[in-house]
């Protein structure tokens, strides 16, 4: 009893740090499970929170040593594309290629999400300001995609790494509450009423296993720096599409992805030690992640409105907004708003196509900026 | 046929600009010597503006990293556009090949 009590009046005397770190932890659990937000990783998150935050204990050794051996060396993201790749039908995309652009645009969030936390650093505004490599990696969570923003963020060795790990997938989950205020904000009424017609056009067996083919080799001819990451996508992809590995096809998008996924959030949490986490700048890692989100979303759908301009058949502006990637939160989000202004129209197909694109288009984003700084 | 040539247009299109873009975007302050391709005067000329602005904002070097943002920014957004572009031209082209039938 004696040595409980030492315990607990060492940690609220010296480390008061840790107890708010085990509410942290608990609030992510609670979301993961009341709330159904991202439960595969906020819910071994929150509880790896709560473990690497006690004293005198051995797990944090433990999930040091699985830090070192699967992130920091980008293997947990690497697999976990496999799983991912091996997920995503990229027919729709095909069948309408140029919804690609859709995705690029879409990437705008990130790009501005630098800017403004350069721009927080330089102003001197809170502490040492961010280093451009932090301010590239707090800007990679506008990717909307967690696998990049791990190997981003852990390539340039960034220590807000798990502020950034906690805000790209807390506003992954949070997609359907960030995204339809900025898409009404931006389209009219008659824009969000535009139906497009989807008339699929039939993609052939070679050029769905071509195509993962050729995109390896046109990214890693152009962008080296994120061949890793599109070739694993598109590996994945490969195995799904070849018609000869189904029961390894089903392998990685069942068993690899959750096994995977199961360790990402465990071992991220090592990340969150109170000494780390808790700082001014967690927080405005976190804000500029919203901040990410909302400028993403707003440069899909701008773009569209643009091509509007000159294009003779419209395509509905709120398809845009799910080239921030988060697959397939995104594409859903868009079909809901399409069909709660009117309920014949049918944008699923369409938004689908232009999430896979910013699935593709968030990793080369990735891969660009680690070529300019890396 | 249409595709194809919308589709190699659009590459060359790209390209070129990319060109251009990309002299002038890695322009930094006034101790980068900027590398120009001797045939292009007009390229010259925009990088040697881009970089006296550059250097003149970044005396103090306060701004450093928000101009670089802004670089980045730049190159960035065109190097994906560059990137999709290559890939939609691609995609055009993978299309036309069809199936043999059963």
């Amino acid at each position: 009893m004696e040595f409980i009590y030492e315990n607990a009046v060492k940690i609220v005397t010296e480390q008061p740090g840790m107890i708010a770190m085990w509410i942290i932890g608990a609030f992510l659990i609670f979301l993961a499970i009341k709330f159904d937000m991202e439960p595969t990783l906020l819910l071994p998150m929150g509880f790896g929170a709560i473990l690497v935050n006690l004293p005198i204990a051995g797990a944090p050794e433990v999930i040091e040593t699985l830090y070192s051996a699967t992130i920091e060396n980008e293997l947990l993201p690497l697999l976990l594309f496999i799983g991912i790749g091996a997920m995503i039908d990229f027919g729709p995309l095909l069948s309408n290629p140029k919804l690609m652009l859709f995705g690029a645009s879409a990437q705008f969030g990130i790009f501005m999400t630098l800017f403004l936390a350069a721009l927080l650093g330089d102003l001197g505004l809170f502490g040492e300001g961010f280093l451009i490599t932090d301010a590239a990696s707090i800007a990679i969570i506008g990717a909307a995609d967690g696998p990049t923003s791990i190997f981003v963020a852990g390539q340039f060795g960034t220590k807000y790494i798990g502020a950034i790990i906690v805000a790209a997938y807390s506003y992954m989950a949070l997609v359907p509450i960030v995204q339809p205020p900025v898409i009404k904000l931006l389209t009219t009424k008659k824009e969000r009423l535009i139906r497009m017609e989807y008339s699929p056009k039939g993609v052939s067996r070679k050029t769905r296993i071509l195509f993962p083919i050729i995109v390896t080799i046109v990214v890693g001819l152009i962008a080296p720096e994120c061949v890793s990451l599109i070739g694993f996508l598109m590996f994945g992809n490969l195995i799904r599409e070849c018609g000869r590995l189904d029961s390894l096809s089903e392998t990685a998008q069942k068993v690899l992805a959750n096994l995977v996924t199961l360790l990402l959030g465990i071992v991220v949490a090592f990340t969150m030690k109170a000494n780390d986490f808790l700082r001014w700048d967690t927080l405005i890692v976190i804000a500029l992640g919203l901040i990410a989100f909302i400028f993403d979303t707003a440069g899909g759908v701008l773009f569209a409105k643009f091509l509007n301009l000159f294009s003779k058949k419209k395509v509905n502006p709120m398809i845009g907004a799910s080239g921030i990637s988060a697959f397939p939160m995104s594409a859903r989000v868009v079909h809901k708003m399409g069909l709660k202004e009117d309920p014949q129209n049918f944008l699923l197909m369409h938004s689908i196509g232009v999430n896979v694109s910013g699935q593709v288009a968030s990793v080369i984003a990735g891969g660009i900026i680690l070529s300019i700084l890396g | 046929m249409k595709k194809i040539i919308s589709a190699l247009l659009i590459a060359v299109l790209t390209l070129s600009v990319f060109s251009v873009f990309a002299v002038s975007a890695f322009a930094e302050g006034s101790e980068t010597e900027v590398s120009v391709s001797e045939s292009s005067e007009i390229v010259e000329e925009v990088s040697e503006t881009v970089s006296e602005v550059v250097s003149e904002e970044n005396e103090d070097g306060k701004y450093a990293n928000t101009i670089r943002s802004l670089e980045i920014m730049g190159f960035g957004m065109f190097g994906i556009f560059l990137v999709t572009c290559i890939i939609v031209c691609v995609m055009y082209l993978l299309t036309l090949l069809k199936d043999k039938k059963a």
